[in-house]
């Protein structure tokens, strides 16, 4: 991130982790006290957590009034930020990453063969990546195809063979 | 001190004999860390982490030694790609580079390669003798530690750690480190058994699990920074001689102990790692050395020191972790994670309990330094091909051991996406400068500080003096709380005035110093 724009992220984001301390607080004086039986005061379950949301809301405050006082409030959002941040290349690199990984992180792995789920992530990743992203290198699209398929069915079959025979892990 | 050299020999000497696969054993790992470091979006925490679940079917010594290898193996890796892509291979090397590369644009990427490997080697054995020696000491004595003590500890490590990891802004070192202590705060709690934050999931009331989130953190953060960056290109050029001349390493003796010592020692605070270990030893080396107008440009001496730092924290990390069962980096603490997994219990009762793995961790840290030494001085021609192996084939590969890896400690499935939560919460912590080191240090060090916050308000009744009871207490206490303040006005302030009335009254100097 550009040192420029770190006060408007400490603004955004010391406002989350202010949330984030007075829930932890709200929900640790909601955690039982177990009076009934006749527990330690200061053994209750909430206390550590208390303890720890108060500080992050403290030292988020902090921060977010440093950022305050650098302009962070002038977030300075709109239409033209957002398309220029969506064309970057490195923008859509990461999105990209991010997105492909979830699909087979959350949504292929123990819902489908894991094998076949490796084998068409790792594909999918090499063709997009190397085809797309390509960097005015010229890229011959059989040979791209024909290797891309090759690691994938390389990987898919190895790391699976090897958690699975070796390191007798039931797959996903 | 004779029964320790006695149960080293022991140590050494039963791996060697024993079983000879071992030496193989040693020999991949330590190459296979050594390719890990030195491919960026790979780091050593990573590599230890893969490696954990590849181990965890081995016996505790054999897995503990492999892991051992891969975080010597991987933390000199880096240097690879520091000197030859001007891109750390692991961030313990970033102060490697603004030598190293300067050294291998000069058409010195043999030298500055020898240069490094003897560094590293020299730090390594310097950091292993100290582990040897102070692990025993620290352990002994923290037997007298009480609650109260424990609990400042582990204050002081995030407060220390959260410094120094985030040196432009402690605050968001810290935050980071309290947020690891309320991710430690998930799943079952000691006391009365109430699962906390698990909003009736049974998966989460077993809490989140170390080695899962760290390869999220680590791993899959990674992989989205490096595929967010361009392409990077590696030094073309012919490697020249890589075994360096003696007399380029002893004229800098003195600077090679230095940074030995302070690496260890850096290492040894919670947390901390390897990373600020290097750039302490340059810039100590920088600030004393005859050639300091040099440093930067490529200077031996500066590669050295900075490679001689990073190692010898390696050591130095574990003696925290084999002591008082706290890492002090987070590769260490992957390594911490793992020996529980293997059923040893590292912490202030090993020299009571399991005093030969102590000697054994040493053992181990040589035979890894040996081979760290020797691969690093007759692989580099074939390994320089490993750095032209793009990214874009790499990475899937590595997501997909990530996402096994993960899966595969627990056979849970949950596992994999708490893997995927902290990779998401890894890299915008890194987008946001917020360092991850202090929260993996919070989520190990959670649980103690839970325990002990509680037993000590039990024991002082919520009187807060007991916790200033013994000297120990006073003075962790005071180092943590005059490390939170020192960035304050008022406290420098307060300073200033002290420093004043020091020179004014004490050394009667009515002109400020310097």
């Amino acid at each position: 991130m550009k040192p420029e724009n770190m006060p408007k992220a400490d603004f955004v984001v010391s406002i989350l982790l202010m949330i984030f301390g007075v829930w932890i607080v709200i929900h640790s004086l909601q955690m039982p006290r177990f009076q009934e039986l006749e527990a330690n005061p200061f053994s209750v379950p909430g206390i550590v957590p208390g303890v720890l949301g108060t500080i992050i809301f403290i030292l988020s405050l902090t921060v977010f009034i440093r950022s305050l006082k650098q302009g962070g409030y002038r977030l300075g959002i709109n239409r033209h930020t957002l398309q220029d941040f969506l064309r970057d290349t490195s923008t859509q690199r990461m999105l990209l990453t991010t997105a492909i990984c979830i699909v087979y992180g959350l949504v292929m792995i123990g819902h489908m063969n894991y094998y076949l789920a490796t084998f068409v992530f790792v594909w999918c990743f090499l063709l997009l990546f190397q085809y797309r992203f390509s960097e005015n290198v010229i890229v011959n699209k059989q040979k791209l195809l024909i290797t891309s398929l090759v690691q994938a069915a390389l990987t898919a079959t190895v790391v699976g063979a090897v958690f699975r025979y070796l390191f007798l892990v039931d797959l996903p | 001190m004779v029964d320790g050299f006695i149960m080293f020999t022991k140590a050494l000497s039963g791996f060697l004999l024993e079983n000879p696969l071992i030496i193989l054993y040693v020999l991949g790992a330590t190459q296979l860390g050594i390719i890990v470091g030195m491919l960026p979006g790979l780091t050593a925490t990573m590599g230890v982490a893969l490696m954990t679940t590849l181990t965890f079917k081995m016996a505790p010594d054999t897995a503990v030694l492999i892991l051992v290898c891969m975080y010597v193996g991987a933390i000199y890796g880096g240097s690879r790609s520091a000197i030859l892509l001007n891109i750390p291979g692991t961030p313990a090397n970033a102060a490697t580079a603004v030598d190293g590369y300067p050294l291998a644009r000069q058409g010195l990427a043999g030298k500055a390669i020898g240069i490094a490997t003897t560094g590293s080697f020299l730090g390594s054995v310097i950091g292993l003798l100290m582990l040897a020696f102070f692990t025993p000491l620290i352990g002994n004595f923290a037997l007298k530690f009480k609650s109260f003590e424990f609990f400042w500890l582990a204050i002081f490590g995030i407060v220390i750690c959260g410094n120094l990891t985030a040196p432009k802004d402690p605050l968001k070192g810290w935050i980071a480190g309290f947020l690891g202590l309320l991710v430690a705060m998930i799943g079952m709690e000691p006391y009365h058994a109430y699962q906390r934050f698990s909003f009736g999931y049974m998966d989460l009331s077993g809490g989140i699990h170390l080695i899962p989130a760290m390869v999220g953190a680590f791993g899959f953060a990674e992989i989205i920074t490096v595929m967010k960056q361009p392409r990077m290109e590696v030094v073309k050029g012919k490697i020249d001689r890589i075994i360096p001349r003696s007399k380029n390493i002893i004229k800098y003796w003195r600077s090679i102990i230095r940074s030995g010592l302070v690496g260890t020692f850096i290492g040894a605070i919670p947390g901390v790692g390897e990373d600020i270990a290097a750039w302490t030893s340059y810039d100590l080396a920088k600030n004393s050395s005859k050639e300091a107008k040099q440093f930067g440009k490529g200077s031996i001496e500066g590669l050295l020191v900075a490679e001689t730092g990073n190692n010898s924290a390696v050591a130095g990390a574990m003696i925290p972790v084999l002591s008082l069962a706290i890492p002090g980096s987070a590769p260490a603490a992957v390594l911490l994670a793992a020996m529980f997994i293997h059923g040893v219990r590292p912490g202030p009762l090993i020299m009571i309990e399991f005093p030969e793995f102590v000697y054994q961790v040493v053992a181990m840290v040589l035979l890894a330094t040996t081979a760290m030494f020797v691969l690093g001085l007759s692989m580099v021609r074939p390994l320089v091909k490993v750095l032209s192996i793009p990214r874009e084939k790499l990475m899937p590969v590595v997501f997909v051991l990530c996402v096994i890896g993960s899966y595969a400690i627990q056979a849970r499935l949950f596992d994999v996406g708490v893997m995927v939560v902290f990779g998401f919460i890894g890299y915008y912590m890194r987008e946001m400068d917020y360092p991850i080191a202090p929260m993996v240090l919070g989520i190990i060090l959670g649980t103690i500080l839970d325990k002990n916050l509680i037993r000590s308000l039990i024991i002082s009744e919520g009187n807060p003096l007991y916790f200033f009871d013994s000297p120990i207490s006073i003075i962790i206490a005071s180092v943590t709380i005059i490390t939170f303040f020192s960035r304050t006005r008022w406290f420098q302030a307060i300073k200033n005035n002290i420093a004043k009335t020091i020179r004014t009254k004490i050394f009667r100097v009515n002109k400020p110093a310097g």
